[in-house]
């Protein structure tokens, strides 16, 4: 026997203390008379096999007491529709907020790095949202203890059907492709303005007409960081270009929101760049005015770090479209 | 051939039907007063057992919620726990057989042509 105080002593460890020794008790009553009753069918004592037998099938000792526990939700069925509800509308909210705040803070300090904003937020967009979700659950943990309790009564079910908004008026969003002279008016702007790109960095009196002339009194030439920027703004016109003689071709539209997507990304990437750098203009003889370049070179950073979270926010709404788009439509399952 | 998730799904779903209708069992035999091994054993000779991880918590709930009472008394030179169907047990042991008849008459209804 014991093989029966050892298991009845497991069990006892994970009991209450005010109801242990009752507890204890029964299942000792009980299990003593399943071991008598077999026994009594043996015809003789049970080994220690057989009456490890018995308890195995018992039960695991902290198996058998978590039975004997009341049964423990912090958030029962009733709430947790709400609950998740209220996680999934609020979560990506957290985030949308958290990003807007760390985008006007990098774009109005001046002197942090694209790499320290980005660490920063993804840092401390977690602590955000692990913090807001532990103000749901507490907030719902108390709805469900002031339900259990009888506080909230049947009013949690309570609803009127006469305050329920007004069925809304479903336009379909305008899918239809854009006309054939739509498509070649697009594709041959496109092109034009894709040819002026490649020519413009050997003819600058392009850009700025007469003011080229002023910009080489000033003495100063383009930093080396415009350079990979022209790369990335000739690989985004590429991919534009593409979308343009993919719209002439039916089986082609369901890579165009891809390639959106894509052409988005690397504007992201290029102005990205341009506001990591921070300069943009360097002195090109002895005599150019260095406090002048300077000034203009902290205002142009400036200028393209607003321009980032600008085409953060397009990046973000266009993946947004994407993902609400490629999500199947519910159905209804009768 | 009856692959593991079916086997699994027919398991819980097997468990839910029989959740309701072992409450009923336990408080339909405890009209007789039992102690948690006879009362297993009653319940099994019935052809409805029960595994005794499952009974005896559900005994204490059962006299938590007010429907059992329960004494500690001497028999055969053993201290045993008796429960027995309080009055509150009674009257409600009395709904649920009415609920449960109208549930079995409405099934037949539905299930007229299932063998």
């Amino acid at each position: 026997m014991d093989l029966l105080e050892r298991y009845l002593q497991a069990v006892g460890q994970y009991l209450p203390a005010e109801t242990k020794a009752d507890t204890i008790a029964e299942l000792r009553s009980n299990l003593m008379e399943q071991i008598d009753a077999r026994e009594e069918d043996l015809g003789r004592s049970l080994t220690a096999a057989e009456l490890g037998e018995i308890l195995r099938a018992h039960g695991k000792p902290e198996a058998v007491a978590l039975r004997y526990l009341p049964q423990r939700s912090l958030i029962g069925p009733t709430v947790f529709p709400f609950y998740t509800l209220t996680l999934g509308r609020v979560l990506p909210l957290v985030v949308f907020v958290s990003l807007l705040a760390k985008g006007i803070q990098f774009a109005t300090s001046g002197d942090e790095s694209l790499a320290h904003a980005l660490g920063s937020f993804a840092v401390g967009v977690w602590s955000s949202l692990l913090l807001s979700a532990a103000i749901i659950t507490a907030i719902f943990a108390g709805i469900e203890w002031s339900a259990q309790c009888g506080k909230l009564g049947m009013k949690w079910n309570e609803w009127d059907p006469a305050k329920l908004p007004p069925v809304r008026s479903h336009t379909a969003p305008d899918n239809s492709p854009k006309s054939m002279a739509k498509r070649l008016i697009d594709l041959s702007i496109h092109s034009l303005w894709f040819a002026y790109l490649l020519w413009v960095p050997w003819h600058p009196f392009w850009i700025m007409g007469p003011g080229v002339f002023y910009f080489d009194s000033l003495g100063v030439a383009l930093a080396p960081v415009w350079h990979p920027f022209y790369v990335l703004l000739l690989t985004q016109l590429t991919v534009q270009l593409v979308m343009k003689l993919l719209a002439f071709v039916t089986a082609g539209q369901t890579w165009l929101q891809v390639m959106k997507l894509v052409a988005d990304l690397l504007s992201v990437f290029a102005i990205g760049l341009l506001a990591m750098a921070s300069t943009y203009f360097v002195p090109a003889n002895a005599h150019a005015d260095l406090h002048r370049i300077a000034v203009v070179n902290h205002s142009v950073n400036l200028a393209f770090r607003i321009a980032l979270v600008i085409v953060v926010a397009g990046l973000v709404k266009d993946g947004w479209d994407y993902a609400k788009r490629s999500k199947p439509t519910r159905q209804l399952a009768f | 051939m009856e692959t593991t998730s079916e086997t699994g799904m027919f398991d819980s779903l097997r468990l839910e039907l029989r959740r309701g209708c072992l409450i009923l069992a336990v408080l339909a035999q405890l009209r007789d007063e039992h102690y948690g091994y006879t009362l297993r054993k009653a319940l099994a000779d019935e052809g409805l057992a029960i595994e005794e991880s499952t009974l005896y918590p559900l005994l204490r709930r059962l006299e938590t919620q007010g429907l059992l009472t329960s004494e500690w008394r001497e028999e055969e030179k053993r201290n045993k726990r008796f429960y027995r169907l309080s009055k509150d047990g009674e009257a409600v042991l009395e709904l649920l057989l009415a609920e449960w008849n109208g549930i079995n008459e409405s099934l037949h209804k539905i299930l007229k042509h299932e063998k």
